[in-house]
């Protein structure tokens, strides 16, 4: 994975925390910037880990300066569907780390390697409450359907 | 909604806008620092496969030999090693046969880390295959290695001294002049009866003498690619 793919896959982390272009991109460039002080400890593919447990502090940290706004309901010239929206909205109805797990795990597409040694939990935990959410999500969608 | 249907709405659902400052940031950051091993690895990549395929050969070669001339296998090995060792020789200077040494002192590791490291790789893999070979050719394991490194050494000596000293492919020619008369020397020894055993002390001194001079040549020539970095700045 290349610098660039990293950087978006954090940025798109943090934004969805921070629902702020720039605050985000401001996370994600400290995160990189202190993996780089720190001395790039862990080869490129293996920096996510690292990557993700410094934004997730740097957003938890900002959250606690400034309680974010919801994410707005599209962008310019990124209509999303009614599903989507619905989609979204169950989401945010899950325990944090639930969407945290959905999120790194069909958002940003990480491997369950990486997700459990950024969350600090084993694979087997990853597949397991990934799974769960996900059945929880399902059916939260199912009880909102008209 | 099925699973794999949800699945793939979430990977759609969170679009993020574009980040603006991705590109100035990213070139910006310094390159991953790159440790000993990976920088070895990396350039043994770079090796020309005519490099290992003719030192495997060589290897081969005094491998078959020792095993259809038993009695003869030590100094059939020993008088093949040095030709191993010119490959080694002509890969230290391959940067300026091709007229790349400019283009390398620009790049991100200099001249001197890759040519270290690629010195490093070919003498670690020759070093292997004369373990073997002289596990291989029966006796004593120390006295068969001491026997066949010997001239390997000198054979580096040589080689390195005439890639340092000419440019482009005379060093290359002369390396290859090295290598064919440690082999003859090796023969001729042969023929004088060196190899008895009550020579070995003498082989001692002169495998001492050999690594000695062959590890001065081989830090002369990581001095002067330094050198050339230094006038390059």
């Amino acid at each position: 994975m290349d610098l660039e793919q990293l950087y978006d896959k954090l940025y798109r982390y943090c934004y969805r925390r921070l629902a702020d272009r720039d605050l985000a991109e401001d996370a994600t460039q400290e995160a990189f910037a202190r993996w780089v002080a720190a001395g790039m400890p862990c080869r490129q593919g293996e920096a996510l880990p690292y990557l993700y447990t410094v934004a997730r502090n740097l957003c938890a940290d900002e959250y606690r300066r400034r309680k974010p706004e919801p994410l707005p309901p599209d962008l310019p010239g990124q209509e999303l569907s009614l599903e989507s929206i619905a989609l979204r909205q169950a989401l945010e109805r899950l325990p944090g780390e639930e969407q945290e797990l959905l999120f790194m795990r069909y958002v940003n597409q990480e491997r369950v390697s990486a997700i459990a040694a950024a969350l600090g939990m084993s694979r087997f935990a990853v597949y397991r409450r990934t799974a769960a959410a996900l059945k929880e999500l399902r059916e939260r969608l199912k009880e909102d359907e008209p | 909604m099925r699973k794999r249907d949800l699945k793939r709405a979430l990977a759609g659902a969170f679009p993020a806008p574009e980040p603006v400052r991705r590109r100035a940031f990213l070139r910006a950051l310094p390159p991953a620092p790159v440790g000993h091993l990976r920088l070895t690895l990396g350039q043994a990549g770079y090796i020309r496969p005519l490099t290992w395929a003719a030192s495997v050969g060589i290897f081969a070669l005094a491998l078959a030999l020792g095993r259809l001339f038993p009695a003869d296998a030590v100094w059939a090995a020993a008088a093949l090693t040095p030709f191993a060792a010119m490959t080694a020789a002509a890969e230290s200077g391959r940067s300026a046969l091709h007229g790349m040494e400019e283009l390398e002192l620009a790049s991100r590791f200099g001249l001197r880390s890759v040519a270290l490291a690629r010195m490093g790789a070919v003498g670690l893999a020759h070093l292997i295959l004369l373990a073997l070979l002289a596990a291989a050719c029966g006796g004593s394991f120390f006295r068969t290695g001491v026997y066949i490194l010997t001239p390997y050494l000198a054979a580096d000596l040589l080689g390195l001294a005439a890639v340092r000293r000419l440019r482009g492919r005379e060093g290359l020619y002369a390396a290859a002049g090295a290598a064919a008369l440690t082999a003859g020397l090796c023969v001729g020894l042969h023929s004088a009866r060196a190899y008895a055993p009550a020579n070995f002390r003498w082989w001692l001194l002169a495998l001492v003498m050999a690594a000695a001079l062959t590890g001065r040549e081989h830090l002369k020539t990581l001095h002067e690619k330094e050198e050339l970095s230094w006038n390059w700045c």
